[in-house]
Protein backbone atom coordinates (compact mmCIF):
# COMPACT_ATOMS: atom_id res chain seq x y z
CA UNK A 1 0.00 0.00 0.00
CA UNK A 2 2.19 2.45 1.18
CA UNK A 3 4.66 1.31 -2.33
CA UNK A 4 1.41 2.23 -4.01
CA UNK A 5 1.01 5.83 -2.57
CA UNK A 6 4.67 6.51 -3.00
CA UNK A 7 4.88 5.31 -6.59
CA UNK A 8 1.56 7.37 -6.77
CA UNK A 9 3.22 10.53 -5.42
CA UNK A 10 6.22 10.31 -7.26
CA UNK A 11 3.93 10.04 -10.18
CA UNK A 12 2.29 13.33 -9.33
CA UNK A 13 5.76 14.98 -8.35
CA UNK A 14 6.60 14.44 -12.07
CA UNK A 15 3.06 15.12 -13.65
CA UNK A 16 3.69 18.19 -11.48
CA UNK A 17 7.31 19.26 -13.05
CA UNK A 18 5.60 18.40 -16.75
CA UNK A 19 3.07 20.97 -15.91
CA UNK A 20 5.47 23.40 -15.37
CA UNK A 21 7.38 22.75 -18.76
CA UNK A 22 4.13 22.68 -20.06
CA UNK A 23 3.03 26.06 -18.40
CA UNK A 24 6.43 27.43 -19.86
CA UNK A 25 5.43 26.28 -23.20
CA UNK A 26 1.79 27.96 -22.92
CA UNK A 27 3.92 31.22 -22.24
CA UNK A 28 6.33 30.69 -25.15
CA UNK A 29 3.04 29.71 -27.54
CA UNK A 30 0.98 32.99 -26.07
CA UNK A 31 0.32 34.09 -29.26
CA UNK A 32 -1.63 31.44 -30.67
CA UNK A 33 -3.93 31.25 -27.73
CA UNK A 34 -7.14 32.77 -28.68
CA UNK A 35 -8.42 32.32 -25.01
CA UNK A 36 -6.82 33.10 -22.02
CA UNK A 37 -6.72 30.91 -19.10
CA UNK A 38 -7.00 27.26 -18.47
CA UNK A 39 -10.12 25.54 -20.30
CA UNK A 40 -10.37 23.65 -17.02
CA UNK A 41 -11.37 27.35 -15.45
CA UNK A 42 -13.97 28.28 -17.75
CA UNK A 43 -16.85 28.48 -15.38
CA UNK A 44 -19.89 28.42 -18.25
CA UNK A 45 -18.67 24.88 -19.01
CA UNK A 46 -18.89 23.54 -15.72
CA UNK A 47 -23.19 22.99 -15.66
CA UNK A 48 -22.88 21.12 -18.83
CA UNK A 49 -19.90 18.73 -17.89
CA UNK A 50 -21.76 18.24 -14.56
CA UNK A 51 -25.21 17.23 -16.64
CA UNK A 52 -23.34 14.74 -18.40
CA UNK A 53 -21.16 13.71 -16.26
CA UNK A 54 -24.45 12.54 -14.19
CA UNK A 55 -26.09 10.91 -16.58
CA UNK A 56 -23.12 8.90 -17.76
CA UNK A 57 -22.17 7.87 -14.20
CA UNK A 58 -25.80 7.16 -12.85
CA UNK A 59 -26.21 5.15 -16.46
CA UNK A 60 -22.53 3.34 -15.36
CA UNK A 61 -23.86 2.72 -11.60
CA UNK A 62 -27.33 1.06 -12.54
CA UNK A 63 -25.93 -1.13 -15.21
CA UNK A 64 -23.37 -2.54 -12.80
CA UNK A 65 -24.85 -2.85 -9.88
CA UNK A 66 -28.29 -4.02 -11.35
CA UNK A 67 -26.85 -6.23 -14.35
CA UNK A 68 -23.06 -6.72 -14.42
CA UNK A 69 -21.96 -6.97 -10.89
CA UNK A 70 -24.71 -9.69 -9.96
CA UNK A 71 -23.86 -12.14 -13.30
CA UNK A 72 -19.97 -11.84 -12.39
CA UNK A 73 -20.85 -12.73 -8.88
CA UNK A 74 -22.74 -15.41 -10.09
CA UNK A 75 -20.50 -16.84 -12.91
CA UNK A 76 -17.69 -17.12 -10.07
CA UNK A 77 -20.15 -18.55 -7.52
CA UNK A 78 -21.29 -21.26 -9.94
CA UNK A 79 -17.24 -21.87 -10.50
CA UNK A 80 -16.27 -21.91 -6.69
CA UNK A 81 -19.13 -24.20 -5.87
CA UNK A 82 -18.52 -26.48 -9.31
CA UNK A 83 -14.61 -26.75 -8.22
CA UNK A 84 -16.00 -27.20 -4.42
CA UNK A 85 -18.11 -30.15 -5.64
CA UNK A 86 -15.55 -31.31 -7.38
CA UNK A 87 -12.93 -31.62 -5.45
CA UNK A 88 -15.36 -33.09 -2.89
CA UNK A 89 -16.45 -35.88 -5.52
CA UNK A 90 -12.75 -36.59 -6.01
CA UNK A 91 -12.48 -37.00 -2.06
CA UNK A 92 -15.37 -39.88 -2.14
CA UNK A 93 -14.15 -41.37 -5.30
CA UNK A 94 -10.81 -41.50 -3.66
CA UNK A 95 -12.27 -43.14 -0.33
CA UNK A 96 -14.29 -45.49 -2.18
CA UNK A 97 -11.28 -46.64 -4.14
CA UNK A 98 -9.26 -47.02 -1.19
CA UNK A 99 -12.18 -49.12 0.53
CA UNK A 100 -12.27 -51.35 -2.84
CA UNK A 101 -8.47 -51.62 -2.48
CA UNK A 102 -9.06 -52.68 1.38
CA UNK A 103 -11.57 -55.40 0.58
CA UNK A 104 -9.51 -56.49 -2.51
CA UNK A 105 -6.81 -57.11 -0.28
CA UNK A 106 -8.61 -58.94 2.32
CA UNK A 107 -10.53 -61.27 -0.23
CA UNK A 108 -7.09 -62.06 -1.47
CA UNK A 109 -6.11 -62.92 2.67
CA UNK A 110 -8.84 -65.36 2.86
CA UNK A 111 -8.85 -66.62 -0.27
CA UNK A 112 -5.28 -67.70 0.29
CA UNK A 113 -6.04 -69.12 3.55
CA UNK A 114 -8.97 -71.04 2.47
CA UNK A 115 -6.76 -72.47 -0.40
CA UNK A 116 -4.41 -73.33 2.38
CA UNK A 117 -7.13 -75.13 5.13
CA UNK A 118 -8.34 -77.08 1.77
CA UNK A 119 -4.52 -78.25 1.05
CA UNK A 120 -4.37 -78.95 4.63
CA UNK A 121 -7.36 -81.24 4.54
CA UNK A 122 -6.62 -82.77 0.59
CA UNK A 123 -3.41 -83.48 2.29
CA UNK A 124 -4.66 -85.24 5.14
CA UNK A 125 -7.51 -87.09 3.86
CA UNK A 126 -5.20 -88.77 1.01
CA UNK A 127 -2.83 -89.72 3.46
CA UNK A 128 -5.35 -90.99 5.76
CA UNK A 129 -6.99 -93.08 2.28
CA UNK A 130 -3.64 -93.98 1.59
CA UNK A 131 -2.89 -95.26 4.89
CA UNK A 132 -5.94 -97.66 4.81
CA UNK A 133 -5.21 -98.91 1.61
CA UNK A 134 -1.91 -99.88 2.44
CA UNK A 135 -2.94 -101.36 5.25
CA UNK A 136 -5.62 -103.60 3.45
CA UNK A 137 -3.13 -104.07 0.78
CA UNK A 138 -0.49 -105.36 4.23
CA UNK A 139 -3.36 -107.56 5.94
CA UNK A 140 -4.09 -109.12 2.23
CA UNK A 141 -0.77 -109.89 1.69
CA UNK A 142 0.14 -111.22 5.34
CA UNK A 143 -3.10 -113.43 4.66
CA UNK A 144 -1.61 -114.55 1.21
CA UNK A 145 2.03 -115.24 3.02
CA UNK A 146 0.37 -117.33 5.73
CA UNK A 147 -1.83 -119.66 3.08
CA UNK A 148 1.35 -120.01 0.84
CA UNK A 149 3.63 -121.00 4.49
CA UNK A 150 1.35 -123.12 5.10
CA UNK A 151 1.28 -124.60 2.38
CA UNK A 152 4.89 -124.90 1.78
CA UNK A 153 4.89 -126.63 5.29
CA UNK A 154 2.01 -129.05 4.29
CA UNK A 155 3.95 -129.69 0.97
CA UNK A 156 7.22 -130.23 3.38
CA UNK A 157 6.14 -132.64 5.42
CA UNK A 158 3.93 -134.49 2.66
CA UNK A 159 7.00 -134.59 0.99
CA UNK A 160 9.14 -135.77 3.59
CA UNK A 161 6.48 -138.48 3.94
CA UNK A 162 7.19 -139.63 0.45
CA UNK A 163 10.83 -139.19 1.08
CA UNK A 164 11.16 -141.74 3.58
CA UNK A 165 8.90 -144.25 1.77
CA UNK A 166 11.16 -144.11 -1.10
CA UNK A 167 14.32 -144.47 1.32
CA UNK A 168 12.79 -147.50 2.72
CA UNK A 169 11.99 -148.91 -1.08
CA UNK A 170 15.25 -147.84 -2.34
CA UNK A 171 16.93 -149.37 0.35
CA UNK A 172 15.32 -152.48 0.48
CA UNK A 173 15.98 -152.84 -3.37
CA UNK A 174 19.73 -151.79 -3.22
CA UNK A 175 20.04 -154.38 -0.12
CA UNK A 176 18.11 -156.96 -2.26
CA UNK A 177 20.54 -156.57 -5.26
CA UNK A 178 23.81 -156.31 -3.03
CA UNK A 179 23.11 -159.45 -0.84
CA UNK A 180 20.70 -161.33 -2.81
CA UNK A 181 18.59 -161.64 -0.21
CA UNK A 182 14.81 -159.77 0.84
CA UNK A 183 14.18 -157.93 3.39
CA UNK A 184 10.56 -156.83 4.39
CA UNK A 185 9.55 -153.63 3.91
CA UNK A 186 9.33 -152.94 8.22
CA UNK A 187 12.50 -153.61 8.43
CA UNK A 188 13.27 -151.25 5.70
CA UNK A 189 11.33 -148.82 7.28
CA UNK A 190 12.82 -149.05 10.90
CA UNK A 191 16.09 -149.19 9.40
CA UNK A 192 15.64 -145.77 7.48
CA UNK A 193 14.13 -144.35 10.31
CA UNK A 194 17.48 -144.94 12.42
CA UNK A 195 19.81 -143.66 9.67
CA UNK A 196 17.60 -140.29 9.70
CA UNK A 197 17.43 -140.01 13.06
CA UNK A 198 21.08 -140.07 13.55
CA UNK B 1 5.08 29.13 -37.22
CA UNK B 2 4.61 28.29 -34.17
CA UNK B 3 1.03 30.85 -34.66
CA UNK B 4 -0.66 28.68 -36.78
CA UNK B 5 -0.30 25.58 -34.19
CA UNK B 6 -2.59 25.22 -31.11
CA UNK B 7 -1.56 25.80 -27.78
CA UNK B 8 -1.15 22.86 -25.54
CA UNK B 9 -4.02 23.74 -23.75
CA UNK B 10 -6.27 23.82 -27.04
CA UNK B 11 -6.92 19.85 -26.60
CA UNK B 12 -8.99 20.62 -23.16
CA UNK B 13 -11.30 23.19 -24.81
CA UNK B 14 -14.55 21.86 -24.01
CA UNK B 15 -17.00 22.93 -27.20
CA UNK B 16 -20.48 21.61 -28.30
CA UNK B 17 -20.52 19.20 -30.95
CA UNK B 18 -21.31 20.59 -34.16
CA UNK B 19 -23.95 17.59 -35.00
CA UNK B 20 -25.10 17.94 -31.69
CA UNK B 21 -29.01 19.45 -31.04
CA UNK B 22 -29.20 22.18 -29.05
CA UNK B 23 -30.34 21.39 -25.66
CA UNK B 24 -31.01 24.46 -23.36
CA UNK B 25 -32.50 23.66 -19.26
CA UNK B 26 -32.88 26.13 -16.49
CA UNK B 27 -31.15 28.59 -18.97
CA UNK B 28 -27.87 26.45 -19.28
CA UNK B 29 -26.69 25.46 -22.21
CA UNK B 30 -26.62 21.34 -22.01
CA UNK B 31 -25.98 20.62 -25.42
CA UNK B 32 -23.86 17.54 -26.21
CA UNK B 33 -19.99 18.47 -25.64
CA UNK B 34 -16.57 16.71 -26.89
CA UNK B 35 -16.40 15.96 -22.78
CA UNK B 36 -19.92 14.97 -22.50
CA UNK B 37 -19.80 12.58 -25.99
CA UNK B 38 -16.15 11.16 -24.50
CA UNK B 39 -17.94 10.21 -20.79
CA UNK B 40 -21.13 8.64 -22.85
CA UNK B 41 -18.61 6.41 -24.56
CA UNK B 42 -16.74 5.88 -21.58
CA UNK B 43 -19.92 4.53 -19.82
CA UNK B 44 -21.35 2.74 -22.80
CA UNK B 45 -17.76 0.87 -23.44
CA UNK B 46 -17.41 -0.50 -19.48
CA UNK B 47 -20.64 -1.46 -20.40
CA UNK B 48 -19.97 -2.96 -23.40
CA UNK B 49 -16.63 -4.31 -21.81
CA UNK B 50 -18.17 -6.05 -19.44
CA UNK B 51 -21.22 -7.47 -20.58
CA UNK B 52 -19.97 -8.87 -24.03
CA UNK B 53 -17.04 -10.19 -21.99
CA UNK B 54 -19.96 -11.73 -19.64
CA UNK B 55 -22.02 -12.91 -22.10
CA UNK B 56 -21.10 -16.63 -22.22
CA UNK B 57 -20.38 -16.68 -18.48
CA UNK B 58 -18.46 -20.03 -19.17
CA UNK B 59 -17.35 -21.87 -16.37
CA UNK B 60 -13.55 -21.85 -18.09
CA UNK B 61 -13.39 -18.39 -18.93
CA UNK B 62 -12.21 -17.15 -22.17
CA UNK B 63 -9.14 -14.16 -22.77
CA UNK B 64 -12.27 -11.73 -22.81
CA UNK B 65 -14.28 -12.86 -19.60
CA UNK B 66 -10.92 -13.47 -17.66
CA UNK B 67 -10.14 -10.02 -18.07
CA UNK B 68 -13.71 -8.81 -17.17
CA UNK B 69 -13.52 -11.03 -14.00
CA UNK B 70 -10.07 -10.02 -13.50
CA UNK B 71 -11.40 -6.34 -13.38
CA UNK B 72 -13.94 -7.45 -10.47
CA UNK B 73 -11.84 -9.38 -8.11
CA UNK B 74 -8.88 -6.89 -8.56
CA UNK B 75 -11.41 -4.09 -7.19
CA UNK B 76 -13.40 -6.81 -5.12
CA UNK B 77 -9.84 -7.67 -3.08
CA UNK B 78 -8.81 -4.16 -2.96
CA UNK B 79 -12.38 -3.08 -0.96
CA UNK B 80 -12.10 -6.12 1.13
CA UNK B 81 -8.48 -5.33 2.15
CA UNK B 82 -8.89 -2.06 2.58
CA UNK B 83 -12.57 -1.62 3.98
CA UNK B 84 -13.07 -5.23 5.28
CA UNK B 85 -15.90 -7.28 4.76
CA UNK B 86 -18.57 -4.80 5.60
CA UNK B 87 -16.54 -2.47 3.02
CA UNK B 88 -18.31 -4.63 0.20
CA UNK B 89 -21.69 -3.21 0.21
CA UNK B 90 -20.29 -0.03 -1.37
CA UNK B 91 -18.17 -2.25 -3.52
CA UNK B 92 -20.42 -1.22 -7.14
CA UNK B 93 -19.69 2.70 -5.97
CA UNK B 94 -16.16 1.83 -6.17
CA UNK B 95 -16.02 -0.57 -8.97
CA UNK B 96 -18.18 1.60 -11.08
CA UNK B 97 -15.72 4.31 -10.21
CA UNK B 98 -12.65 2.40 -11.07
CA UNK B 99 -14.21 1.47 -14.60
CA UNK B 100 -15.53 4.66 -15.21
CA UNK B 101 -12.10 6.74 -14.69
CA UNK B 102 -9.99 3.43 -15.63
CA UNK B 103 -12.25 3.93 -19.54
CA UNK B 104 -12.03 8.16 -19.41
CA UNK B 105 -8.38 7.78 -19.19
CA UNK B 106 -7.62 5.09 -21.75
CA UNK B 107 -9.98 6.46 -24.50
CA UNK B 108 -8.54 9.62 -23.53
CA UNK B 109 -5.01 8.28 -25.45
CA UNK B 110 -6.78 7.87 -28.36
CA UNK B 111 -5.97 10.18 -31.09
CA UNK B 112 -8.65 13.11 -31.23
CA UNK B 113 -10.50 11.84 -28.38
CA UNK B 114 -11.10 13.86 -25.20
CA UNK B 115 -10.31 13.12 -21.57
CA UNK B 116 -13.03 14.27 -19.47
CA UNK B 117 -10.67 13.22 -16.89
CA UNK B 118 -8.79 16.15 -17.23
CA UNK B 119 -10.81 18.35 -16.00
CA UNK B 120 -11.29 19.22 -12.66
CA UNK B 121 -14.82 19.44 -12.15
CA UNK B 122 -15.40 16.36 -13.37
CA UNK B 123 -13.05 14.57 -11.14
CA UNK B 124 -14.41 17.66 -8.13
CA UNK B 125 -17.60 16.10 -8.88
CA UNK B 126 -16.48 12.42 -8.28
CA UNK B 127 -14.10 13.14 -4.93
CA UNK B 128 -17.16 15.05 -3.47
CA UNK B 129 -19.42 12.18 -4.22
CA UNK B 130 -16.96 9.92 -2.49
CA UNK B 131 -16.50 12.81 0.82
CA UNK B 132 -20.25 12.95 0.49
CA UNK B 133 -21.01 9.06 0.64
CA UNK B 134 -18.11 8.90 3.45
CA UNK B 135 -19.97 11.43 5.67
CA UNK B 136 -23.29 9.90 5.10
CA UNK B 137 -22.15 6.24 5.99
CA UNK B 138 -20.31 7.78 9.03
CA UNK B 139 -23.19 9.37 10.13
CA UNK B 140 -25.95 6.57 9.70
CA UNK B 141 -23.55 4.20 11.73
CA UNK B 142 -22.38 5.68 14.18
CA UNK B 143 -24.29 8.91 14.41
CA UNK B 144 -22.51 12.10 16.74
CA UNK B 145 -19.66 8.96 17.72
CA UNK B 146 -18.38 9.56 13.83
CA UNK B 147 -16.46 12.56 15.36
CA UNK B 148 -14.58 10.68 17.37
CA UNK B 149 -12.49 10.17 13.65
CA UNK B 150 -10.93 13.78 14.42
CA UNK B 151 -9.74 12.67 18.04
CA UNK B 152 -6.90 10.13 17.49
CA UNK B 153 -6.39 7.86 20.45
CA UNK B 154 -3.25 8.31 22.77
CA UNK B 155 -2.97 11.69 21.73
CA UNK B 156 -2.26 13.64 25.32
CA UNK B 157 -5.23 15.96 26.23
CA UNK B 158 -2.79 19.03 26.36
CA UNK B 159 -1.84 18.04 22.12
CA UNK B 160 -5.86 18.02 20.98
CA UNK B 161 -6.37 21.53 20.44
CA UNK B 162 -3.36 21.40 17.73
CA UNK B 163 -4.36 17.80 16.43
CA UNK B 164 -7.99 18.36 16.52
CA UNK B 165 -8.09 21.01 14.04
CA UNK B 166 -5.00 19.50 11.81
CA UNK B 167 -7.28 16.25 11.60
CA UNK B 168 -10.24 18.60 10.71
CA UNK B 169 -8.30 20.12 7.94
CA UNK B 170 -6.68 16.90 6.63
CA UNK B 171 -10.54 15.74 6.48
CA UNK B 172 -11.91 18.56 4.22
CA UNK B 173 -8.88 18.55 1.72
CA UNK B 174 -9.50 14.61 1.05
CA UNK B 175 -11.53 15.38 -1.56
CA UNK B 176 -9.52 17.79 -2.84
CA UNK B 177 -6.35 15.74 -2.86
CA UNK B 178 -8.00 13.19 -4.32
CA UNK B 179 -9.33 15.45 -7.43
CA UNK B 180 -6.38 17.17 -8.14
CA UNK B 181 -4.49 14.63 -8.21
CA UNK B 182 -6.28 12.76 -11.06
CA UNK B 183 -6.93 15.80 -13.12
CA UNK B 184 -3.40 17.17 -12.41
CA UNK B 185 -2.00 13.87 -13.76
CA UNK B 186 -4.11 13.57 -17.19
CA UNK B 187 -3.72 17.26 -17.53
CA UNK B 188 0.56 17.38 -16.99
CA UNK B 189 0.29 13.94 -19.04
CA UNK B 190 -1.74 15.11 -22.09
CA UNK B 191 -0.05 18.70 -22.16
CA UNK B 192 3.59 16.99 -22.17
CA UNK B 193 2.43 14.99 -25.44
CA UNK B 194 1.44 18.03 -26.94
CA UNK B 195 4.31 20.50 -26.69
CA UNK B 196 6.72 17.12 -27.44
CA UNK B 197 4.74 17.13 -30.65
CA UNK B 198 5.35 21.09 -31.00
CA UNK B 199 8.50 20.61 -30.15
CA UNK B 200 8.52 17.69 -33.28
CA UNK B 201 6.71 20.30 -35.59
CA UNK B 202 9.01 23.10 -35.11
CA UNK B 203 12.59 21.49 -35.25
CA UNK B 204 11.40 19.49 -37.91
CA UNK B 205 10.63 22.71 -40.39
CA UNK B 206 13.66 24.46 -38.59
CA UNK B 207 16.03 22.56 -41.36
CA UNK B 208 19.01 21.65 -41.05
CA UNK B 209 20.71 19.60 -38.33
CA UNK B 210 17.44 20.87 -36.25
CA UNK B 211 15.18 18.96 -38.58
CA UNK B 212 17.51 15.68 -37.76
CA UNK B 213 17.13 16.62 -33.79
CA UNK B 214 13.03 16.59 -34.05
CA UNK B 215 13.59 12.70 -33.85
CA UNK B 216 14.74 13.11 -29.72
CA UNK B 217 11.28 14.69 -28.97
CA UNK B 218 9.61 12.02 -31.33
CA UNK B 219 11.18 9.18 -28.84
CA UNK B 220 9.92 11.33 -25.90
CA UNK B 221 5.91 11.06 -26.94
CA UNK B 222 6.52 7.49 -27.70
CA UNK B 223 8.16 6.95 -24.55
CA UNK B 224 5.57 9.55 -22.25
CA UNK B 225 2.51 8.07 -24.43
CA UNK B 226 3.97 4.27 -22.32
CA UNK B 227 3.79 6.33 -19.37
CA UNK B 228 0.62 7.88 -19.65
CA UNK B 229 -0.74 4.20 -20.34
CA UNK B 230 0.92 3.37 -16.80
CA UNK B 231 -0.70 6.56 -15.21
CA UNK B 232 -4.22 6.03 -17.04
CA UNK B 233 -4.69 2.94 -14.99
CA UNK B 234 -2.41 3.61 -11.73
CA UNK B 235 -5.09 6.38 -11.00
CA UNK B 236 -7.96 5.14 -11.61
CA UNK B 237 -6.36 2.05 -9.30
CA UNK B 238 -5.78 5.49 -6.87
CA UNK B 239 -8.88 6.69 -6.81
CA UNK B 240 -10.67 3.25 -5.80
CA UNK B 241 -7.90 2.52 -3.23
CA UNK B 242 -8.53 5.88 -1.48
CA UNK B 243 -12.32 5.61 -2.00
CA UNK B 244 -11.83 2.15 -0.08
CA UNK B 245 -9.73 3.59 2.90
CA UNK B 246 -11.80 6.22 3.66
CA UNK B 247 -15.35 3.98 2.98
CA UNK B 248 -13.13 1.89 6.10
CA UNK B 249 -13.11 5.29 8.23
CA UNK B 250 -16.65 5.48 7.92
CA UNK B 251 -17.26 2.63 8.73
CA UNK B 252 -14.56 1.23 11.22
CA UNK B 253 -13.55 4.73 12.67
CA UNK B 254 -9.91 3.82 14.18
CA UNK B 255 -9.38 0.35 13.15
CA UNK B 256 -7.37 -0.60 10.35
CA UNK B 257 -8.18 -4.11 8.13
Amino acid sequence: MAILIGLASSVLFAAAEGAAHATEAAHAAEGAEHKTGLPQLAIETFVGQLFWLAISFVFLFLVLTFLVIPRIRGVLETRRARVAGDLAAAAAAKGEADAALKAYEKAVEDARSRGRALAEDTRKATKADSDAKRAEAEAALAVKIADAEAQVAATKTEALTHIRAVASDTAAEIYARLTGETVTAADAASAVDAAMAR
Amino acid sequence: MLNQIAGPMEQFVVRPLSWAPSFQLGGYDLTLTNTGLWMLIAAVGVTLFLTIGMARGALVPGRWQSMAEMAYEFIANTVRQNAGEAGMKFFPLIFTLFMFVLFMNLFGLLPYSFTPTSHIVVTFAMALLVFLTVILVGLIRHGFHFFSLFVPGGVPAWLLPVIVPIEVISFLSRPISLSVRLFANMLAGHTMLKVFAMFVVSLGTAGGILSAGSVLPMLGIVAVTALEFLVAGLQAYVFAVLTSIYLNDAINLHEHH
